[in-house]
């Protein structure tokens, strides 16, 4: 004896077309020509950015036969292993961040000058150390 | 994790994409979760269990000489 079919819940998540993070890319891409043309007068290094951030809107808006793409353009995740796929890239590109500013810390207070890798190591490790405490008292 | 799913799905002539369809989840990952690369949630493993009209146990084995 098998169980009934239930009937199906909503459309498979795959098939859904992403809209928010290619909107944003372009947001993204228009913000970096405005800013390298009007502050630093630079259209051309503008125009490339531009460039580069409509491709990857493209992509992400055209791509999405490849579950890559779609781990990278869906928010939120489509479904909950996509949730725990972006939760661990985001820790690995947190490590990563954390690597590069721990090394640029050290070189400022090598020099006797605090800056922006300071900031960002402060920044990083108070929002880590308040993050886990909220977290904590939420779960 | 050791589980049914694709014996299971197989026996009612459905293609993971069918399966994925019916439980709101990417084809990707009832793929995952048949080749035994991702564990489900509690509640998607009784999703699972349930649509298959078996208990959680019987779909679902976490001990290794299964």
């Amino acid at each position: 004896m098998t169980a009934p079919t239930p009937e199906r819940s909503h459309p498979a998540p795959g098939r859904q077309r992403p809209t928010i993070v290619p909107l944003v890319g372009v947001a993204l891409g228009v913000a970096m020509l405005l800013v390298s043309w009007l502050a630093a007068d630079a259209p051309g290094i503008g125009l490339a950015m531009l460039a580069i951030m409509l491709s990857y809107a493209a992509v992400m808006r055209y791509g999405q036969r490849f579950e890559s793409v779609q781990l990278l353009s869906h928010d939120p995740p489509l479904d909950e292993r996509h949730a725990l796929i972006q939760q661990r890239a985001l820790a690995a590109a947190y490590f990563a961040v954390l690597g590069v500013a721990l090394i640029g810390f050290f070189w400022e207070i090598a020099r006797g000058a605090p800056g922006a890798f300071t900031l960002i190591c402060f920044v990083g490790g108070l929002t880590h150390m308040i993050a886990t405490v909220i977290l904590r008292r939420r779960s | 994790m050791h589980n049914r799913i694709r014996e299971l799905r197989k026996a009612r002539g459905l293609t993971q994409a069918d399966l994925a369809e019916v439980q709101g989840v990417s084809r990707n990952t009832i793929n995952s979760i048949e080749v035994g690369r991702y564990v489900p949630s509690l509640p998607l493993a009784l999703k699972l269990a349930r649509f298959f009209g078996k208990p959680v146990e019987e779909v679902f084995d976490d001990r290794s000489d299964a």
